[in-house]
């Protein structure tokens, strides 16, 4: 090692091990706050330390790895230290070291169930434990975590995917890179392309573990050097089992991606005879044993959809489908000109039911249908002409629906703008890396880049039409299609600048890794900061204090698998991690229990309809929303003690539980 | 010798010391160092074998991803066919077993393939065994 690359090498394990100590630093106040103020949630963002510390940190982390001069070791160890802080944000930013956000809880109670049981049983388990129920995959790995390592389960869910992924993945990513573009030093810039994408699953998710097998699969089928092998075929298929026992919709994405790149592969030979000079016909591969592979997925798929996962396989056979019907197809019903001002319905109504299955039973993609109502300008029109109205008064309320999120979403202007420019900067390198890459890019590389736009698109069609908010889930798969476009041009567009060169990679990567990282949900520490007035009850890491966990517990001894009448957060902490079945999709009965300030006879007619055993009342609920309503009246929450058959069973600062002792009579 | 070679040569004994490593810090509760194990038995151990039957090194890149991904995978199957089919209880101790079982089948495996790559190479190569 020269001088020179020895003072670079010094001042690069510097700044990461500065770097390294802020964060921590960091960290270690976050926590403090939240634990000192345990009894007063949701923290106020003043009481935290600076955000800008944690991006500090993060950035004297990153820009050792983007000097592409430095020795390698001293590039790896900073990729390194930002994906272990990326891929284990779940467990490190969770203020009380408890699974918060209602799919990581509904897995610890899925967990719990299978070790307690001692066998998997998909009929037990409450909520979505009991919907995810039939896919194991996940389940069975926190089990086996927790029986081999002796950690307690609450610590197995914290940690268990976390050390998946980071063992797992970023190989996986450096060897499809590495594969497809050849160059060592391309395939490490790629891998942190890939991690700068905004919707990695970081937290306790089925889709998390079964994007690795995915991944895995692919690799083998289509990019190994041994991918013609028998055994390549054999493993493929373990990974199939894997991605078809884990999670229902990675199965179907997974099952249309390696579809449709067998059929490109058969158009890429058909049109090899036309003698087009592009390398990714040339280079389509064999279709024998990914043909295999994919009738073995196929049937493997038909058999567990049909069976266990037959409640899925219905949502989107059935339910997904009329819904997005529904939407392109409207039934309308025009209103004479005499009544001119009433609506014109341009969706079907909404049951009941609906909301309980988009919302309680699937996180495909949040749904909120509700019905459309358009002015009749001209009653004249045809019905064509009505429908093609009501289709553009879809769009124009689903495109201020994610305006409406995006203003949710609590970013500073400086944030916005970060990512706004990260978006163009994309856009424009992509573009870059495609064009000239477009001819002499293999069969794998162009396929992925076919096959995930059109996924994309699907997904823009879908948000935008049918209001399946599905974009933010889609971008950890269809990142695979882009991202080696995106390295190629930015190392394409970096070279014109010649002596700014180091500058403008390194500017490049850090703002796009910044912007994804903005963006990701599910330990994200933006979401610590939001200030109390946009907090909601949805938000379960703000409320989420051990003396809340205890309270869940004592409910689990005193109503485990019984009836409950509660909203968002007692679904998400009593429903979670008490197993009881709480009944907060219930409309009608969650605004009879809450929002009126006694109880009618019709709302106790429901609650006897339901076989409710008891109701959950909590201090938050009169100042802070959830989706299920609110915040409520202070005599709302509190006329629960007013009713002589309902019982005070549990009292605490925070929460109150009232058991029904008797129901109405007929 | 490189640490290559001597996993290569005594990956037996090696096996045998991590079963009774864990199963020793289990009697003990010794957590910290289970949960190394632990992650030995769950990402490493079975995948070995499938790794060497499949021809890999997992000195690579590809050999270690196979190696880590195969391991997991056949684990999370193994379990839940043997609970499932066989009403195993998943306990600390069965757990532990099913995961001793299936290494022991697939170091076997392993065995066999080797054993009849062995003899492949000496029918093609008859002065092979002299020269040794």
């Amino acid at each position: 090692m020269n001088q020179k690359s020895a003072i670079s090498s010094f001042f690069a394990y510097n700044s990461i091990a500065i770097g390294l100590a802020i964060y921590i630093v960091w960290l270690f106040r976050v926590r403090n706050v939240f634990f000192l103020n345990a009894s007063d949630l949701p923290i106020k963002s003043e009481l935290l330390p600076a955000q800008g510390l944690y991006w500090i940190a993060i950035i004297l982390m990153l820009v050792p790895f983007t000097i592409t001069s430095l020795p390698k070791a001293a590039r790896i160890t900073s990729l390194g230290a930002v994906l272990f802080i990326l891929l284990f944000s779940f467990p490190l930013h969770s203020p009380f070291g408890l699974p918060n956000g209602r799919d990581p809880q509904y897995s610890l109670q899925a967990a719990e169930l299978v070790s307690e049981l001692g066998s998997w049983d998909p009929t037990t388990g409450t909520g979505q434990a009991k919907s995810y129920n039939n896919y194991p995959g996940l389940i069975i790995y926190h089990v086996i975590f927790s029986k081999l390592s002796g950690l307690d389960m609450v610590s197995t869910v914290m940690w268990g995917i976390a050390i998946m992924r980071f063992l797992l993945f970023p190989v996986l990513i450096y060897l499809i890179c590495k594969q497809i573009l050849k160059k060592e030093e391309y395939a490490i810039t790629t891998l942190l392309v890939y991690f700068t994408n905004p919707s990695l699953t970081n937290h306790p998710h089925y889709e998390g573990m079964a994007i690795i097998f995915t991944f895995a699969a692919f690799y083998l089928l289509f990019i190994s050097e041994q991918r013609d092998s028998w055994g390549n075929l054999f493993l493929s298929i373990i990974f199939g089992i894997i991605i078809i026992i884990t999670h229902h919709f990675t199965s179907y994405l997974f099952f249309a991606w390696i579809g449709a790149l067998i059929f490109l592969s058969i158009l890429a030979k058909i049109l090899l005879k036309f003698k087009l000079d592009f390398n990714f016909f040339k280079t389509a591969p064999g279709i024998f044993k990914p043909g295999v592979f994919f009738v073995v997925f196929t049937a493997l798929l038909a058999v567990w959809s049909l069976t266990y996962g037959e409640s899925h396989f219905i949502y989107y056979t059935q339910d997904l489908e009329s819904s997005i019907f529904a939407r392109i197809n409207p039934v309308v019903e025009p209103i004479p000109p005499d009544e001119a001002p009433l609506p014109i319905r341009s969706a079907p109504p909404v049951q009941a039911q609906t909301v309980q299955k988009s919302e309680y039973v699937l996180s495909l993609a949040a749904t909120t249908e509700s019905p459309q109502f358009i002015r009749a300008q001209n009653t004249t029109s045809g019905t064509a002409m009505l429908k093609a109205k009501a289709v553009f008064d879809n769009v124009k309320e689903s495109i201020n629906r994610i305006m409406d999120q995006i203003r949710s979403g609590n970013f500073a202007d400086l944030e916005i703008y970060t990512i706004g420019l990260a978006v163009i900067i994309i856009a424009v390198i992509a573009a870059f890396g495609f064009f000239p890459r477009i001819r002499d890019a293999e069969f794998v590389e162009v396929g992925n880049a076919i096959v995930f736009g059109g996924v994309m698109a699907i997904a823009v069609l879908l948000v935008v039409i049918a209001r399946f908010n599905i974009i933010p889930r889609m971008f950890e798969f269809t990142y695979l299609g882009f991202i080696t476009f995106i390295t190629a041009g930015l190392y394409a567009i970096s070279a014109k600048f010649k002596a700014t060169r180091q500058i403008v990679f390194t500017s490049v990567l850090v703002i796009m890794f910044i912007s994804g990282n903005l963006l990701l949900s599910g330990g994200q520490q933006r979401a610590l900061y939001v200030p109390p007035e946009k907090v909601t009850l949805d938000s379960s890491q703000m409320f989420l204090t051990p003396a809340t966990y205890e309270m869940t517990q004592w409910t689990k001894n005193n109503f485990e698998f019984k009836q409950v009448a509660g909203e968002t957060f007692i679904f998400d902490t009593v429903g979670a991690y008490g197993r009881t079945d709480v009944h907060y999709y219930e409309p009608v009965l969650i605004r009879g229990v809450y929002r009126a300030s006694a109880i009618s006879d019709s709302t106790r007619f429901r609650l006897k309809w339901d076989k409710i055993d008891a109701i959950f009342t909590h201090k938050y609920l009169k100042k802070y929303r959830s989706a299920a309503g609110g915040p409520y009246t202070l005599a709302a929450v509190q006329k629960f003690d007013n009713y002589y058959w309902l019982n005070r069973v549990y009292d605490s600062s925070i929460i109150q539980a009232y058991s029904v002792e008797e129901h109405i009579a007929s | 010798m490189t640490l290559q070679k001597n996993i290569q040569n005594n990956w037996l004994q090696i096996l045998i010391l991590i079963y009774v490593a864990h199963a020793a810090l289990v009697l003990v509760s010794f957590l910290p160092l289970r949960f190394v194990t632990a992650i030995i038995l769950i990402f490493i151990t079975p995948g070995y074998f499938v790794a060497r039957i499949l021809r890999k090194n997992v000195f690579t890149y590809d050999g270690a991803f196979i190696l880590l991904a195969s391991s997991l995978a056949l684990n999370i199957l193994w379990i839940l066919a043997l609970n499932k089919i066989l009403s195993i209880e998943l306990n600390e101790l069965n757990v532990f077993l099913m995961n001793m079982a299936l290494v022991i089948i697939l170091a076997s495996i392993y065995l066999l393939t080797r054993d009849n790559e062995e003899k492949n190479y000496q029918d093609l190569y008859p002065t092979y065994i002299k020269k040794k």
